[in-house]
């Protein structure tokens, strides 16, 4: 698999180097550093090709973390591997990954380098085993169990993901439905795309083996139980956490697991049909010539006026050589941000079933370049508690145990925006 | 640590700072408190890691290593590595105190165990390997699970060291036991292990109890451990159609998976176990849409790019394998966004072109009209091209897609300009008919494109010069502005556009002509531009309608192209899918190098090789003497008098390292003046009858070469009088054979 693994920096310069097997050298490999890192080439491509040496790598917070090997490698496995690397440092160093903590706790990423591969092959990759090994704890040390935990949730064994004999004097069941709402619109206003990824995050404080039946508005699960009005929703795809016997889902549809302890990502899934959009945008841009641009704006909150969307941000862009401009807004703070090149507006809370405008006039400068404006999208960014744009509902959530006590359960929803654009 | 003690680093005392330490060493020995101990080591490695030279201590490091510390154990093993190869006798040490730390009698602890038997396999002299085998041979049937995997990856580090130390010992059955140990890790360990040290017989050997076994304790295997499971399975062979239902229904739950190499390993077994079978692939390829679909939807909104790139990669090799009705439904997700790095939007547009269908085409073109204004001149040249691949893919949408793309003309940005005309020039290769919607709109455009947008307009005047009514004046503007020697591209062009121009409508051309031979005669120094000027003028002196028939011939128009018939590679493909060759589209074999392979022959094996030296000096004196001669030709009727008569000399067998075919073979052979008197093909065995003559000695030599190919065996049957000939013969055949015989 692979060869060496290698932490960049932005400039090329190698803060770790560990090297597994020796048909990849470290010249070699410096190669990559000079030719693509530090020639900031390295977003082109994921996957480059020196001297028959193959280098797949992946960037955050400006590190580099790049896998060099010779051979026909599984890729697909690789870039997992190395975005779980990033997530157990993050958990080792408290949650941040950047290249001053690199440096600082370069002995323990050697030590679980020396644990995670050998011979550049995947090894031991479960945290909570991982510290049986490891000497070493990082700045923080009084980290939790949990946050490890969180940082790599696939878990292996049989029921290797819940030890025995958990006790909690309250057995509370925390459940997060997750979603962000993807739109893309035409400059026309029809939708060209739409689709919400969803993510069900729970927090099991359970004591013991508990047995989890879990239901949702699916409208496959649904058709079985006639008796209920509500037709559900289609769900296009369903991705589970490991616990979940897969088994039983395929054959009527249930959800059924042993949940680990502590937070876990349940189930991911995706939704493309009826889509319930929480914002329209209807936007104006008008251009008089080369000197002067007079946008008007129009937000439409969709969603139950009982609801309300918070933190709302909407990126309206602007040509770059925009000189002043007067924005007129009811509610709300709208002003220019020459570095975002776009007018920014700011509403803090923006309740359901209301509309909001702002207009605007730009005075552009006079430039020597020709080179046409890009027109990027407008963008918007939300979070609407209580609301799923799927339309998903979780219907029940059933704990068997034992000792027949009785969990409390707390549900939450949220939306918030992924990648919502209007084009202009 | 080493911070505090800093500046008296570089102070003269080095020497009593390491004599101090190591009396301090000295002193810890019989040190109870762990942590005093560590101190002190810290402070050894600490000096290691800055450059001093510690290996005096090596000696007390040693005689400390007894503990049951694990940190004073990596600080001490870390030591040992470091210095072990600069010293045999400190090599002896180290090994002793690594394989005593291995032995479960000397340390209960399984981890240091472990450790130890890890850093012993990572040592690599001739001296260590006899203690390495025998700790590993421990370490396989160690109680604890961390000790044996460790020991299992020793073998792989062995084997790559000297490669025939594990393949053919009882090692390798052991690790075929050991896939059904009880711990996952050692389990798949074992398999990476037999993957690696019997590659050269094509991997592990896989049977149908190994399939079920595996997928019945599928979920023990973390992520990783999947994948190779699948990759693994995806080599079997079911031996029925029910056999291979049932594991695809096993595996069907795996799509599921939130992993991406998962979900990819497991569309691998059900692409290679569907292959042959156009009705069931069809059905997989249902299947397994809505999985990826996700899969990379799901990594872009988490920011995971490469990973998303990595999975379009695997689904633009679907959709060219077939399957893009399959993802007709979904175009939409193949949109671009604004801020996707470039790599994603190129791959994205490249499947929108694959995938468009006559129900989509105009959603699919207004979407890749939108890239073209991107800022980044990469995507909108891309989108432009995509546009003219769309137009070759769905003709009836091709008057409107013209029009679209002469509506890019007025953008007035050059880049879009060229890379427009480029394409127009191109659909109209296809597209005859529209040549008169295209001309009539590009003359504008000749000012502000560039060198190649300018050859495709003057290209396409001379190809349609008949239909422009100004076309004469536009070539003499043309002519009048060149420099020949500024751009030969165009100086290329315009000179065959106006020849071809001249045959077209040679009254209004005469003048033009003549101008522009006299230009190219007075300023051009392009031997490649003159050459052809000349041939031009040499044709039309001839007979200007021979000129006609040759440059203005009739061309066919356009029906297929090349780009979709290339299924040979797409198939070797499915073998190599969930791997590097899927992002490059291209067979392992043209992205992987040939490894040069690092072996240190043993203290025997050196005599062996002299001795090879030797008799090769034999061999390369005795080669001058043999020479086959290439002339000699035989008769059937002598063939096989001799055949009868001459004794078997030599027999010789090996194995095909690739498939061949007769012709290829006969003329491997008949390049070295090895001659075929017959061949023949039964049922996948090749038989071939050779001869051929030594020209110095005249000795006969004749040869029967058998091929079994399905089990990729060859047998070779010389028969000669002459003993030590038929050697050189062998040789000289094998040397023929070395392309596609094992060596």
């Amino acid at each position: 698999m692979a060869s060496s693994i290698l932490l960049l920096n932005l400039r090329g310069e190698v803060l770790i180097y560990r090297s597994y097997r020796d048909d990849v050298s470290r010249t070699e490999v410096s190669q990559f550093c000079t030719q693509v890192v530090a020639a900031k080439e390295a977003s082109e491509r994921p996957i480059v090709t020196l001297n028959g040496v193959h280098y797949i790598h992946i960037s955050q917070n400006s590190i580099t973390l790049v896998a060099a090997s010779a051979s026909n490698v599984n890729t697909a496995m690789i870039i997992q591997f190395l975005y779980k690397l990033i997530d157990l440092f993050k958990a080792y160093f408290g949650g941040d990954f950047n290249e001053v903590l690199i440096r600082k706790n370069y002995v323990l990423i050697y030590e679980l380098l020396d644990e995670i591969i050998d011979f550049g092959l995947p090894q031991i990759t479960e945290p909570e085993v991982l510290k049986q090994f490891i000497t070493q704890g990082g700045i923080k040390k009084d980290m939790k169990d949990e946050q490890i935990i969180g940082a790599l949730i696939q878990a292996t064994g049989a029921t290797s993901w819940r030890p025995e004999g958990i006790k909690y004097k309250r057995n509370e069941v925390y459940i997060d439905v997750i979603e962000n709402v993807n739109v893309l619109m035409s400059s026309k206003g029809t939708v060209l795309r739409s689709d919400a990824t969803g993510q069900i995050m729970v927090k099991s404080q359970l004591s013991f083996m508990p047995e989890c039946k879990f239901g949702m508005n699916d409208k496959l699960a649904m058709a079985s139980e006639t008796q209920s009005l509500d037709k559900g929703i289609s769900i296009d795809d369903i991705k589970f956490h490991q616990c979940v016997r897969l088994g039983k889902f395929d054959k009527d549809r249930a959800i059924t697991f042993i949940p680990p302890d502590g937070v876990f990502e349940l189930m991911t899934y995706r939704v493309t049909e009826n889509i319930n959009l929480p914002f329209k945008l209807m936007p104006i841009y008008q251009e008089y010539g080369n000197a002067k641009i007079e946008i008007s704006l129009k937000v439409k909150s969709m969603f139950d006026r009982n609801l309300f969307a918070t933190n709302v941000v909407i990126k309206i862009p602007t040509p770059r050589n925009t000189g002043k401009c007067n924005i007129f807004v009811v509610s709300g703070k709208a002003k220019y941000e020459p570095e975002q090149s776009a007018i920014m507006w700011r509403i803090r809370r923006f309740p359901g079933d209301s509309e909001y405008s702002m207009r605007g006039s730009v005075n552009l400068v006079a430039t020597s370049s020709e080179k046409a404006w890009s027109k990027p999208p407008i963008s918007i960014d939300f979070q609407v508690p209580m609301f799923t744009a799927s339309g998903l509902r979780i219907r029940f959530l059933r704990v068997i145990e034992k000792s027949n006590y009785k969990p409390i359960k707390w549900i939450r929803y949220i939306t918030k925006a992924g990648s919502y654009q209007h084009r202009i | 640590m080493a911070g505090s003690h800093g500046p008296q680093f570089f102070v003269d005392n080095k020497k009593g700072e390491i004599n101090e330490l190591k009396v301090s060493l000295k002193n810890i020995m019989s040190e109870r408190d762990n942590t005093k101990r560590r101190d002190v080591i810290k402070k050894v490695i600490a000096y290691m890691t800055l450059g001093i030279d510690v290996s005096k201590l090596f000696t007390d490091m040693v005689l400390i290593s007894h503990t049951d510390d694990i940190v004073q154990k990596k600080m001490i093993y870390l030591y040992l590595v470091n210095y072990v190869e600069s010293n045999q006798e400190q090599a002896l040490m180290a090994i002793n105190t690594f394989c005593k730390d291995c032995k479960r009698i000397s340390s209960q602890n399984p981890k240091i165990r472990g450790l130890a038997l890890r850093n012993l396999c990572s040592l690599r002299f001739p001296g260590a390997i006899e203690y390495i085998l025998s700790a590993i041979q421990d370490g396989l049937s160690d109680p604890d699970p961390y000790v044996r995997k460790t020991a299992i990856i020793g073998l792989i580090k062995l084997h790559k060291y000297s490669k025939n130390l594990i393949v053919g010992s009882s090692f390798v059955n052991t690790l075929y036991e050991l896939i059904r140990d009880i711990d996952p890790n050692v389990s798949i360990n074992a398999i990476l292990a037999l993957n690696e040290i019997l590659e050269e017989e094509g991997g592990i050997a896989i049977n149908r109890r190994m399939v079920i076994y595996l997928l019945n304790r599928i979920n023990s295997y973390t992520e990783f451990g999947q994948s190779t499971v699948f990759d693994l399975v995806a080599k079997y062979e079911p031996q029925a159609e029910d056999e291979m239902l049932d594991i695809l229904n096993i595996l069907e739950e795996k799509l599921k998976h939130s992993s991406g190499s998962v979900v990819l390993g497991c569309i691998k077994v059900f692409l290679n176990y569907t292959r042959d079978n156009q009705l069931m692939i069809r059905q997989v390829f249902a299947r397994i849409q809505a999985p990826l679909v996700t899969l990379f939807t799901g990594a872009e909104v988490t920011g995971a790019y490469e990973q998303a790139y990595c999975i379009l990669a695997h689904i633009h090799l679907i959709i060219s394998k077939g399957a893009g009705g399959i993802f007709e439904g979904d175009f939409k997700s193949f949109f671009c966004k604004f801020d996707e790095p470039t790599y994603i939007k190129f791959m994205k547009i490249d499947i929108l072109t694959m995938i468009v269908s006559d129900q989509t085409v105009e959603d699919v073109i207004n979407e890749l009209s939108a890239y073209v204004t991107d800022v980044n001149a990469e995507i909108s040249k891309k989108s432009i091209q995509a546009i003219s691949k769309v137009a070759v893919r769905i003709p009836f949408a091709c008057v409107a897609i013209v029009r679209q793309l002469l509506s890019f003309l007025s953008l007035n940005i050059d880049y879009v300009i060229t890379e427009t005309l480029v394409a127009m020039k191109d659909l109209v290769r296809k597209y005859r008919e529209l040549t008169y919607e295209i001309l009539a709109e590009i003359e504008n455009s000749l000012e502000i494109a560039s060198d190649e947008g300018k050859a495709a307009i003057i290209w396409m005047i001379g190809e349609f010069g008949e239909e422009i009514t100004d076309a004469p004046y536009i070539i003499e503007n043309i002519i009048s502005n060149l420099i020949a020697n500024e751009n030969y591209q165009i100086t290329h062009a315009v000179l065959s556009a106006t020849v071809r121009l001249f045959l077209k409508r040679a009254p209004e051309m005469r003048d033009i002509l003549s101008s522009l031979y006299s230009k190219l005669i007075s300023e051009c120094d392009n031997p490649d531009i003159m050459d052809r000027a000349g041939f031009y003028y040499q044709l039309l002196r001839q007979d200007p309608s021979i000129a006609n028939e040759v440059l203005n011939c009739e061309k066919h128009p356009i029906q297929n192209f090349l780009e979709d018939d290339c299924f040979d590679l797409q198939d070797i493909l499915t073998n190599e899918f969930n791997q590097l060759s899927v992002i490059y589209q291209k067979p392992a074999k043209q992205i992987i190098k040939p490894k040069a392979e690092l072996t240190v022959p043993e203290p025997e094996q050196v005599t062996q090789v002299v001795n090879d030296l030797l008799s090769l000096d034999q061999v390369n004196l005795s080669e001058n003497a043999f020479k086959i001669d290439t002339e000699f030709v035989m008769v059937s009727d002598d063939f096989q008098q001799m055949w009868m008569t001459v004794p078997d000399c030599i027999k010789y067998e090996n194995r095909l390292s690739r498939y061949i075919n007769i012709q290829e073979v006969e003329n491997l052979m008949a390049s070295v003046g090895i001659n075929c008197i017959a061949s023949g093909d039964q049922m996948g065995t090749l038989k071939f009858f050779f001869y051929a003559k030594d020209s110095g000695s005249d000795v006969l030599f004749l040869a029967e070469f058998v091929i079994v190919l399905a089990a990729k065996e060859a047998s070779l049957c010389v028969k000669c009088h002459d003993k030590t000939a038929a050697e050189n013969f062998k040789r000289v055949f094998l040397q023929a054979s070395s392309s596609f015989l094992q060596s």
